[in-house]
């Protein structure tokens, strides 16, 4: 056989492999919804949900507003009586607009880990800061996703720059794969540790004999996730971030790492942990370090249509304007759908290219059905092959418009869109913080621009945009985007003005992305950090403060305590983009700057000294308390209080402060809020009881120096 | 015939009796305590020992298909086989498991939860695909 046959036999295996695969995917999609469908029919209702989700991923909306409307009130029955639950994290919940459903109880946690937790004694929490120096803080990053995973990509960056001095970095992977990122990064981590193969209590005990003090979850309650290790609490302090943004629902997981336009202070209650807010986009990145050459793909120099590898059958040279969504097909819903359509129709000559994705196959169909249906013909719908990694951010930047996508924003490829300088329209979502990752985006790019508060609105502006109207008042300022300088080969040139909208905007995202600090990695790697030492000493200062009235209160009454010990965390905010923000020094040594917010006993004195550390700093402005009541029988409720949010004069804010400030020192002003309040009890009292009666004598701290120090007053 | 018939109840709820339909060796005491076992290793998230555990009752009766109690041994085993992230074995085990109880519906509801994550684990794959692209490109 002559080498050309040969290749030819090899090229034509490989392609029946693939069509076999996508057979195969094809098979496996509809096979699942017919196992929940089974299921179903023997009575399970358990399996709807399920059902609902396979569904979104294979764009199969048939009966999409009845599924969804089923979990709306299964989460409804769920949330007034946890044993009534039929959803769980598997389910499609993500569908139903149920305010606090990210809380329902996940059944895929093993609940016995729980009562095999035993508490951390004091001592393992040791200051960062004392008066001999400081010292590194141990923290872990876990995950099943350390290899080829849009997860791995994201953190890439953070590995690498994070500080050794302050942080010693642990990656726990919880799968043995061996790939181009186990080889290239793995390098770079300081400890690269294998969870596989062990039971989740072993791995939970090799956790605790590493010391990590600090564990991160970057799983969620995604496929073969360390939630199942956590819940043995290997470590002191547990958080969970990235992998799947929205609440896990968990007891024990301390923290919800986010952002506050991701998750506004005042949805805290959708989340069970306490919310531990970064200053800038929570979507690390490491696009600048991986993926510059981008940044010179502009103007003239953007890629042909042609790059986008679209198929065979598709014309996208002929198209006016190219939009696209780049999401998955998960993520995309019959509403979403119909406005897309809309514009099309909207704007003849325009071509929308779809990403193929797995199970291509059968939501290529059905969206191609749906599309008929509404009027737009199937090749307007362009289909668009994977591009080869290195090379997927330059295609992407023959795209004139990227729509984005409602019930779950794009993220990765919301980052991909905008590095890639094209102007993007996302509706700004209500509740998920995966429906609100696009705001994010676009905040952290400095600008409001694109994002939209409606349907109708997205609609619109997309098809002023496509029309080539004039920009508005609420768009980006223009004029200064009318002529650029660049220089190309060493060379320096006057690059073309373009009055239509859509070329001056890109150029406003195109000169944004390489300024803001979306994509400024050691910016972020380094608020990180801080962060995570102030979780960490707040825990200090708990366990502390703790141990101190265990001391020194009456038998019984120490029971509650280290009821409400592990509780006692606090969510941690920053004023949004506040990039220039000094490190407060109250000792000389950099210490992290934060504000605090408590719901629990010692409140009181504690905020008074988040108070004066933030008064020696930086002068945010505290939030104060937004209660969330969770009661003994599951049910949760509500109740928003005062919330002041950085929208005070300097002068009104000093005002309050003090007034807030003297109001929580005071022990009266203190009782008296809580009354007010109806704040939860610690354990060992019911929902309801005179809690002000009953609580503890509030001890006090001073500073001395360091941070705070105990001060045990009467 | 109605001492015959005494004589097999009397049999049956001996500590000798065949209770199994499918198989015919495992006595009612052993068979106690394999269920005691599974339920004890699933329970507390042992599934690596679980896995070694079932293996050895495999091996001890030449199946796991033990009697026709729900939820099956063989959905424990699938479970864990999930869990281990060995899918393509949790997958078959869950065929077997629809087949052979098909009035199970968490079996079902397991096995389309087990399909769907297969889907999205091809994902990756093609993700990585795309990535060996980039070794190729480099040289």
């Amino acid at each position: 056989m002559s080498f050309a046959q040969l290749s030819e036999v090899i090229i034509s295996t490989a392609l029946l492999d693939r069509i076999g695969e996508i057979q195969v995917q094809t098979f496996k999609l509809e096979a699942a919804i017919a196992s929940f469908q089974r299921a179903y029919q023997l009575g399970d209702r358990s399996a709807l949900p399920r059902s609902l989700r396979t569904r979104g991923w294979s764009v199969s909306w048939a009966d999409f507003e009845l599924y969804s409307s089923y979990i709306e009130k299964s989460l409804n029955r769920c949330l007034r009586n946890i044993s009534e639950c039929e959803v769980d994290s598997s389910g499609g919940i993500e569908y139903a607009d149920v305010e606090g459903s990210a809380q329902v109880v996940m059944s895929s946690i093993n609940p016995n880990a729980a009562t095999a937790l035993h508490p951390i004694p004091p001592e393992d929490v040791a200051p960062l800061w004392t008066s001999s120096g400081s010292r590194r803080l141990k923290v872990g990053l876990m995950s099943s996703d350390f290899g080829v995973h849009p997860v791995s990509s994201l953190v890439r960056g953070l590995i690498q720059l994070i500080d050794a001095s302050r942080v010693e970095l642990y990656c726990l992977s919880l799968t043995s794969k061996m790939s181009w990122w186990g080889q290239n990064i793995t390098n770079a981590v300081e400890h690269f540790v294998e969870l596989t193969g062990l039971n989740f209590e072993d791995a939970a005990m090799e956790v605790t004999s590493l010391g990590i003090e600090v564990l991160i979850d970057l799983n969620g309650h995604t496929l073969h996730g360390g939630l199942n290790i956590m819940a043995y609490h290997p470590s002191p302090l547990q958080m969970t971030f990235l992998g799947l943004p929205t609440s896990t629902g968990a007891a024990f997981i301390d923290y919800f790492l986010s952002d506050p336009v991701a998750v506004p202070p005042e949805h805290c209650h959708h989340y069970s942990e306490r919310l531990l807010l970064l200053p800038h986009c929570y979507m690390v990145n490491d696009y600048a370090l991986l993926q510059g050459d981008v940044l010179k793909f502009t103007g003239k120099y953007r890629a042909p249509r042609a790059a986008l590898n679209t198929s065979s059958t598709a014309d996208t040279s002929s198209a006016t304007k190219l939009i696209a969504t780049l999401s998955n097909s998960m993520k995309m819903d019959p509403e979403i759908f119909a406005v897309w359509t809309n514009i099309l129709r909207r704007t003849p000559g325009t071509r929308m290219a779809i990403m193929e994705y797995q199970g291509h196959e059968v939501y290529m169909r059905h969206l191609h059905a749906h599309s008929d249906y509404r009027g737009v013909r199937q090749e307007r719908l362009v289909r668009t092959h994977q591009t080869a990694w290195i090379d997927h951010l330059y295609a992407k930047t023959s795209i004139d418009l990227v729509l984005d996508t409602r019930v779950k924003n794009g993220h990765t490829t919301g980052l991909d869109g905008v590095w890639a300088g094209v102007p993007t329209i996302t509706l700004a979502g209500d509740s998920s913080s995966e429906a609100r990752a696009g705001e994010s985006i676009a905040r952290g790019l400095g600008s409001s621009f694109g994002l939209t508060y409606s349907l109708k609105e997205y609609e619109d502006l997309a098809v002023s945009y496509l029309r080539g109207s004039r920009l508005s008042k609420r768009d980006p300022p223009v004029s200064s985007l009318l002529k650029r300088r660049v220089v190309v080969e060493g060379k320096e040139e006057e690059d073309e003005v373009d009055l239509d909208p859509l070329s001056i905007l890109r150029r406003f995202v195109e000169q944004r992305r390489s300024q803001a600090p979306l994509f400024h990695t050691q910016l972020w790697t380094s608020s990180f950090t801080r962060y995570l030492q102030a979780a960490w000493e707040l825990l200090h200062i708990s366990r502390a403060s703790a141990a101190a009235f265990n001391a020194t209160t009456s038998e019984g009454r120490g029971t509650d305590s280290q009821k409400y010990n592990r509780k006692h965390l606090f969510h941690l905010f920053s004023n949004f983009m506040d990039d220039a923000a000094p490190p407060h020094s109250i000792t000389g040594e950099q210490n992290p700057a934060f504000l605090v917010r408590q719901e629990y006993p010692l409140e009181g004195s504690l905020i008074a000294a988040a108070n004066r550390a933030r008064d020696a700093s930086l002068g945010l402005d505290p939030l104060i308390c937004a209660q969330f009541n969770r009661g003994a029988t599951g049910n949760s409720s509500v109740k928003l209080n005062n919330t002041t949010l950085g929208k005070k004069s300097p002068k009104q804010r000093a005002t309050t402060t003090i007034t807030e400030q003297q109001q929580q020192q005071s022990p009266k002003g203190v009782r008296a809020r809580r009354q007010q309040e109806s704040c939860p009890c610690p354990g060992g009292l019911k929902d309801g009881d005179d809690c002000s009666c009953t609580y503890p004598p509030i001890p006090d701290y001073v500073f001395d120096g360091r941070l705070i120090s105990l001060n045990i007053g009467e | 015939m109605r001492l015959l018939w005494s004589l097999v109840v009397l049999l049956c709820s001996s500590t000798t009796c065949i209770t199994s339909r499918r198989h015919p060796t495992i006595t009612k005491r052993a068979l106690k305590e394999v269920r005691r076992n599974v339920a004890a290793l699933s329970t507390h998230g042992r599934d690596q020992d679980l896995l070694l555990y079932l293996r050895s009752v495999e091996a001890s009766y030449g199946t796991l298909l033990l009697d026709d109690e729900l939820p099956s041994i063989l959905l424990y085993k699938a479970v864990a086989l999930y869990n281990a992230q060995n899918m393509s074995e949790a997958e078959d085990t869950l065929k077997l498991a629809t087949e052979h109880y098909p009035s199970d519906s968490r079996a079902w509801i397991n096995l389309g939860t087990a399909l769907h994550a297969s889907v999205a684990i091809c994902r990756l794959h093609s993700f990585q695909r795309s990535l060996y692209q980039l070794h190729c490109w480099i040289g």
